[in-house]
């Protein structure tokens, strides 16, 4: 028995071990494969510029009285931008997106379990009560285009 | 049905023309290391599911803007890796925000759960394993792999040159071995069943 042969042998029992003691479910590939039926071809992604969170702690604190903690995001594609802010209430999030350099016609927020529309009264889009997860906004615009907000997690 | 000896690139393409098929292919290909990338970073079972979730739903969003394709597997550690970085900012945050407690880095598995579905001599390479430095167990962690991940790859998430991949591996498996020594007297390279 050699050096390598060792080191190979050891390796192989750390995998073994691995696969014992932290098993990967068979849900996470059927749900990344799954994941393919959420592609959308027909909108222009709003990719993630700045969000807060990603900051070290301190920097860009903003707190409000009796809210807590705001995280503030920022997303953009072309003319296009959002600033979002999300608070925790109640043990949900609430959202307020300001859309600007588009008119927005029509709004939804889409999460892992379901859509709902939102008003989009002067491009001022609010969502309450929010579960924590994976969300992105879905926007159509008055001259056509639509776009998307790249996932975030809140 | 794809090819599995395709090309990443072409498989990206497809994927990309929207075929599901090539979809899959990828994923099946690559789901197991993004899985081990979430791990060697300490996540627990959901969170690990949901930053490989999310990783793949980044792709989807950047399947038409992928510079390099042949270098796929790169982008898709950089974005896990960084997936991996927000979740364990939020769930610190979380626990911070948690009245009385205070925040520790999550434990996968830890010692008496271990202890119940493992050996005696499984458990102690384990602990062992679980003690290493932390570049030492992220490094083992990605190598043991099935199949293994491109060293470019491995590389990229340990910020370590490709050259140093090997001398690495090989220092972390003798510091590892040395371990269990001290633990259990000399350890056998091989299986605990097989006797030398």
């Amino acid at each position: 028995m050699n050096a390598t042969h060792d080191d190979e042998a050891l390796l192989d029992r750390l995998r073994t071990l691995c696969e014992q003691v932290e098993p990967m479910p068979d849900t996470v590939v059927q749900a990344a494969r799954a994941a393919f039926g959420l592609r959308r071809l027909d909108a222009e992604l709003a990719e993630l510029m700045l969000d807060s969170a990603d900051e070290p702690a301190g920097a860009v604190a903003v707190r409000a009285a009796g809210l807590g903690d705001i995280r503030m995001l920022s997303f953009s594609a072309g003319p296009l931008s959002v600033e979002l802010q999300v608070t925790d209430r109640d043990g949900a999030r609430h959202l307020v997106a300001q859309v600007i350099g588009v008119d927005v016609t029509a709004a939804a927020l889409e999460t892992d379990t379901g859509r709902r529309e939102l008003d989009t009264d002067d491009g001022v889009l609010i969502a309450d009560q929010v579960p924590a997860g994976r969300v992105r906004f879905h926007l159509q615009t008055a001259d056509g285009p639509k776009y998307l907000t790249s996932w975030i997690h809140i | 049905m794809s090819d599995p000896s395709y090309a990443t690139g072409v498989l990206l393409k497809q994927a990309s023309d929207g075929d599901q098929r090539a979809w899959d292919e990828l994923v099946n290909r690559f789901t197991r290391l993004l899985w081990s990338v979430a791990r060697a970073h300490r996540l627990d079972t959901p969170d690990a599911a949901d930053a490989v979730q999310t990783t793949w739903l980044r792709l989807l969003e950047h399947l038409d803007r992928i510079a390099d394709p042949e270098r796929l597997v790169s982008w898709l550690v950089t974005t896990m890796r960084r997936e991996c970085l927000r979740t364990l900012r939020r769930t610190g945050r979380e626990r911070l925000h948690a009245p009385g407690e205070t925040f520790e880095p999550p434990d996968p598995a830890d010692a008496a759960d271990v202890g119940l579905i493992l050996a005696e001599r499984d458990a102690m390479l384990w602990t062992a394993f679980d003690r290493m430095p932390e570049r030492c167990r992220k490094l083992l962690r990605l190598l043991m792999t099935s199949p293994p991940p491109p060293y470019e790859a491995v590389a990229t998430l340990l910020d370590m040159p490709i050259g140093s991949i090997g001398p690495t591996r090989k220092r972390c498996l003798s510091n590892l071995r040395a371990q269990l020594e001290q633990m259990d007297g000399p350890l056998d390279g091989g299986p605990a069943s097989e006797e030398r």
